[in-house]
C-alpha cells in the first residue's frame, strides 16, 4: 500500500465524508482512515426486516445490554434494529469523573448512518453571542462567511423543509417539506394565533423529496427506519453520498480498521508530516505521510488524537499552545418539555412512517425581543403528534375481549414537545486522557468531567413552562410537563474541545479551521465549535469542512506545503 | 415489501423465535401447515409453568372472532423473552412470582394450575386484575419502586404482580407486534 498521499482524512463520519469528497474532487490523492469496520452502502443488515423478524421484537437482549451499558443510556440506540451501529462499551471503555454519555459508532460512515437528519443553519445571533456577552472567545467567522457553504452542502445532501424568512434560523436550499399531520397543522394554527414571534414549521431533514436528482440515491418512501441504514440512499449518510462521490474521482484510498494514534509533527518545517496508525485487527503500526491532514474523528476522537500527539514543540498535545485543547466541552441539553392529548381528530387516519418531526424555532432572547432575566441564549422545540398504539395499555390491568378489540384500533392522539437548549462554553467542562488506564491498543482512555450549570438549568425551567403553556393555549388536554435529568453527551451533539478563535493564546483553530501553529492540520468536526447554538450541529460541521477544504486546496496548489 | 405466502410465514415465525423445531404441536392458526408439526421446549419456565402461562394469556388475549394469544404460541414468546431479555434480577423475581401464583391458584380454585380450566383462570385474573383504579395505580407504583425497600409482608404481592404484569405485557408485545396482527390478518 502506498504510504504517501496529498491528503489524509481521519474518520469517515459526517465531517470526514465531506472532507474526503471535497479533497478528491479537487484532485488530491487522498487516504481516508477509519478505525472501524467496512460498511458499504447497502450493507445494512436490519434495513428491510419487519419487527416480528427480530428475535426479541427489537428489544435488546440482556447479553447485548451488558456489552452496551453506556450506549443503552439513550434508551433507544441499542435496540436489535440498530445496536450494531454502536460501540461495545467493554471493548471501548472511558472514565467519568462526572457522567458523560459518549454515544458513538466505529465503522465506515460513523454516526452519519444513525443521525436524526435534522439539518439547521446557525445565524449571526449565534456567531455574535460570545462577543456581545463577553463569554469565552469570539467566533472568528460570521454568517456571511459560511452562508455559501451551507447552500453547497444542502444542495448536495438534499434537505427538505420550509423557508420562514427568520433572521435567527436562516432560510436554505430546500426540497418540499414533509407534511404535517392534521393535529400538527392545528397546533401550528393555534401558535400563529396566540404568538407574533413563534412559529411551528416542519423540521428540516436531510431526506430526499422533490425532483432534484442525486446520483445513486432515490426519494424517501417513508419507511421511518432510517437509523438502520437506507438501501435507497434516501437520507444523507457518508455511505450513500459523500464517500461514493469521493470514490468516483478515483483519487480516494480508504482503509478501515485503521486507528490513528498520532499526528506526526516536524519542528523544522513547522508542519505535520503524516500520521501513525494502529491496525485495529492485527495491532500492527503503520505510518502514512501527506501534505495536508483533515482530522474528522468526531469531537472526542479528534481531541484525543491531538492530545496524544506530543512532541518537544507541543508537550501538551498538538496545537495546544493555548491550553484550551480538551476544554469547553458542550452538548445541547434536552429531554425537557411537555406532552398532551386531544379527543378531537378521532376519524383522522394516522401512519407513523414519516421520518421527521416539527420544529418550533428559538423565540427567547432574540435581537429586539424582551431579554430573559434568568438565562442567556435560547432553545427550540422538536415534536410530533401521533396516535397511541397498544402500548397505551401497558400500565393497566385490563384484559379480555374488549381490551383486545380496543387495542387493535389506533388510540387517541398525543402530542409531545422536547426542547433543545444551548449550552454555554465553560473552560472547566473538559475531557482529559488517562495514561494509567489504557485500552487494548495501548492508547490512553478518555476521562470526562463536565456538567450543565446554572444557565442551562434556568433555561430548562422555562423550556418546560413554555411547552406546557403552548399546549394548553392550543387546547390540548391532560398536559404534562417533564424534565428528565440532563447529562452532557446524551443529546449526541458533543462539541467545542478545540475551538476556533482569533487569538492563538485562547483558541486552538483559526478562522479556516487550521491549527494556529500547524497550518496544514485542519479540524472540522464538532471540536471546532466556539459556541453551541441550539441547532442540531452537523450541517455546520459539513459547511465548515467544505469551506476548509476549499482553503486547503488553494494552499496546496500554491505549494505552500 | 413482498408479503410472504403463509407457509413461508410460518417457517419464518418459527425461525425468528429461534427455537428447536420437531415433534407434534401445531401452530393452530396456520391450517395449511398441518404436516409441519413442531414441539418447542421452554427455555426459562418449567413445562408445567407453561400451562399456567397459556391459561393466563388465554384470558388476557382470548380468541374471539379474531385470533387470540394462544393461536400465536405467545407463551413460548414470553418464555423466550424471560430467558434472553430480562435481567437476572427480573428473572429471579418472576420465578418467585410464579411460585406464589401457583400457591394462590390452589388456594382459590382448589386445583393445581396444570389442572385448571378456563373458568379457574378467569377467576384468578379477576381476583388480581379487577381492582379499583386506585389499587391499580398502587400496584404499578409498587412495581416501579422495586423490591429493595419493601416490607417483608408485601413482598409476595410484589412478586405475584411482577409475574402477572410481565406475562400480560410480554403477551401484548408478542401479540400486537406479530406479523398476522400487524398485517391485520386476524379473523378466525
Ligand atoms: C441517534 C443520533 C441522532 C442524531 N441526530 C442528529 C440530528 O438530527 N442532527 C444533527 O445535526 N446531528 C445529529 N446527531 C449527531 C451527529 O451524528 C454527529 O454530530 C455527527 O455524526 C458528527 O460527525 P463527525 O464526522 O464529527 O463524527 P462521526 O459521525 O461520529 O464520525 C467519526 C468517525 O471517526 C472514526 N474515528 C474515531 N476515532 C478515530 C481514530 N482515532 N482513527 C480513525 N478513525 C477514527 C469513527 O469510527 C467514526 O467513523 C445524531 C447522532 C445520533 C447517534
Ligand atoms: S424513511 Fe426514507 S430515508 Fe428513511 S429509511 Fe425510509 S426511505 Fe430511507
Amino acid at each position: 500500500m502506498n504510504k504517501e498521499y496529498d491528503a489524509i482524512v481521519i474518520g469517515t463520519g459526517i465531517s470526514g465524508g465531506w472532507a474526503a469528497k471535497e479533497l478528491c474532487e479537487h484532485g488530491l490523492k487522498t487516504l481516508v482512515l477509519e478505525r472501524g469496520r467496512l460498511v458499504s452502502h447497502g450493507d445494512y443488515p436490519t434495513a428491510t426486516k419487519d419487527i416480528w423478524e427480530f428475535d426479541y421484537r427489537g428489544k435488546p437482549s440482556a447479553e447485548s445490554n451488558s456489552k452496551q451499558k453506556t450506549q443503552s443510556r439513550t434508551g433507544f440506540v441499542t435496540q436489535e434494529t440498530t445496536a450494531h451501529w454502536f460501540v461495545n462499551d467493554i471493548e471501548h471503555p472511558y472514565n467519568e469523573t462526572k457522567r458523560f454519555d459518549w454515544i458513538r459508532g466505529y465503522h465506515i460512515g460513523g454516526r452519519s448512518l444513525t443521525w436524526g437528519r435534522q439539518a439547521l443553519r446557525m445565524s449571526d445571533l449565534d456567531f455574535e453571542a460570545n462577543k456581545l456577552e463577553g463569554i469565552a472567545v469570539d467566533w472568528p467567522i460570521r454568517y456571511k462567511d459560511i452562508e455559501p457553504w451551507y447552500t453547497k452542502v444542502e444542495k448536495f445532501i438534499g434537505v427538505c423543509g420550509e423557508n420562514l424568512g427568520l433572521p435567527h434560523l436562516p432560510d436554505g436550499h430546500f426540497s418540499p417539506a414533509m407534511p404535517l399531520n392534521e393535529v400538527e397543522k392545528d397546533f401550528r394554527y393555534q401558535i400563529s394565533k396566540h404568538y407574533k414571534d413563534r412559529y411551528l414549521t416542519m423540521g428540516r431533514f436531510a431526506n430526499l423529496t422533490g425532483n432534484t436528482h442525486h446520483i445513486g440515491r432515490s426519494n424517501c418512501v417513508y419507511r421511518n427506519r432510517c437509523m438502520r441504514g437506507c438501501p435507497l440512499g434516501a437520507y444523507f449518510s457518508s455511505n450513500s453520498s459523500t464517500l461514493p462521490a469521493a470514490e468516483r474521482t478515483g483519487n480516494m484510498t480508504i482503509r478501515p480498521y485503521s486507528i490513528v494514534s498520532e499526528i506526526l509533527y516536524d519542528d523544522i518545517g513547522k508542519r505535520a508530516t503524516g500520521v501513525n496508525v494502529i491496525d485495529a485487527e492485527t495491532g500492527e503500526t503503520l505510518e502514512f505521510s501527506a501534505k495536508v491532514i483533515f482530522c474528522c474523528a468526531s469531537t472526542v476522537g479528534t481531541t484525543s488524537i491531538l492530545l496524544q500527539s506530543k512532541s518537544d514543540r507541543f508537550p501538551n498535545g498538538l496545537g495546544n499552545d493555548s491550553g484550551e485543547l480538551g476544554h469547553n466541552l458542550m452538548d445541547h441539553h434536552f429531554r425537557v418539555g411537555a406532552s398532551g392529548s386531544t379527543a378531537k381528530f378521532k376519524n383522522v387516519p394516522y401512519s407513523n412512517n414519516r421520518p421527521a418531526s416539527f420544529h418550533i424555532p428559538r423565540f427567547r432572547n432574540l435581537n429586539g425581543s424582551e431579554p430573559q432575566s434568568n438565562f442567556l441564549r435560547g432553545y427550540s422545540f422538536q415534536g410530533s403528534a401521533s396516535r397511541t398504539d397498544w402500548r397505551r395499555a401497558i400500565k393497566e390491568l385490563s384484559y379480555g375481549k374488549d381490551f383486545k378489540d380496543d387495542l387493535l384500533k389506533p388510540g387517541p392522539w398525543r402530542i409531545g414537545l422536547t426542547g433543545f437548549g444551548e449550552c454555554l462554553p465553560y473552560h472547566d467542562n473538559k475531557m482529559t486522557l488517562d495514561y494509567d488506564k489504557k485500552d487494548q491498543w495501548g492508547l490512553p482512555t478518555v476521562t470526562f468531567n463536565a456538567e450543565f450549570k446554572e444557565n442551562e438549568l434556568e433555561m430548562r425551567k422555562d423550556m418546560k413552562e413554555e411547552a406546557i403553556r403552548m399546549l394548553r393555549l392550543a387546547g390540548f388536554e391532560d398536559v404534562k410537563g417533564f424534565d428528565t435529568a440532563a447529562y452532557l453527551g446524551h443529546a449526541i451533539h458533543e462539541m467545542g474541545t478545540a475551538r476556533m478563535g482569533h487569538d492563538p493564546k485562547t483558541s486552538v483553530l483559526n478562522k479556516f479551521n487550521q491549527i494556529h501553529a500547524v497550518p496544514n492540520v485542519y479540524i472540522t468536526d464538532g471540536a471546532c465549535m466556539t459556541s453551541s447554538g441550539n441547532q442540531n450541529p452537523s450541517l455546520t460541521y459539513m459547511a465548515l469542512t467544505a469551506r476548509a477544504v476549499n482553503h486547503a486546496v488553494k494552499q496546496f496548489k500554491e505549494n505552500l506545503w | 415489501m413482498v408479503i410472504m405466502d403463509r407457509r413461508t410465514a410460518v417457517k419464518n415465525i418459527v425461525l425468528s423465535l429461534g427455537l428447536v423445531v420437531s415433534g407434534s404441536t401445531i401452530l393452530s392458526l396456520f391450517n395449511a401447515c398441518t404436516t409441519d408439526k413442531t414441539v418447542v421446549l421452554p427455555e426459562f419456565f418449567k413445562k408445567s409453568d407453561m400451562l399456567g402461562i397459556e391459561g393466563l394469556v388465554d384470558i388476557i388475549l382470548p380468541k374471539t372472532s379474531s385470533i387470540g394469544a394462544n393461536d400465536l404460541n405467545i407463551s413460548l414468546f414470553i418464555d423466550k423473552m424471560c430467558c434472553h431479555v430480562l435481567s437476572k434480577k427480573q428473572q429471579d423475581e418472576i420465578r418467585m412470582g410464579i411460585e406464589k401464583f401457583s400457591k394462590q391458584f390452589e388456594k382459590i380454585t382448589n386445583k393445581l394450575p396444570s389442572n385448571g380450566n378456563r373458568e379457574d383462570y378467569q377467576q384468578m385474573i379477576a381476583t388480581y386484575f379487577d381492582v379499583s383504579e386506585k389499587r391499580e395505580k398502587a400496584v404499578f407504583q409498587m412495581l416501579e419502586n422495586g423490591s429493595d425497600e419493601l416490607a417483608e409482608n408485601v413482598k409476595p404481592d410484589y412478586y405475584l404482580y411482577t409475574f402477572l404484569t410481565a406475562v400480560r405485557e410480554l403477551g401484548m408485545l408478542g401479540y400486537f407486534t406479530s406479523q398476522v396482527v400487524m398485517e391485520g390478518d386476524i379473523e378466525v
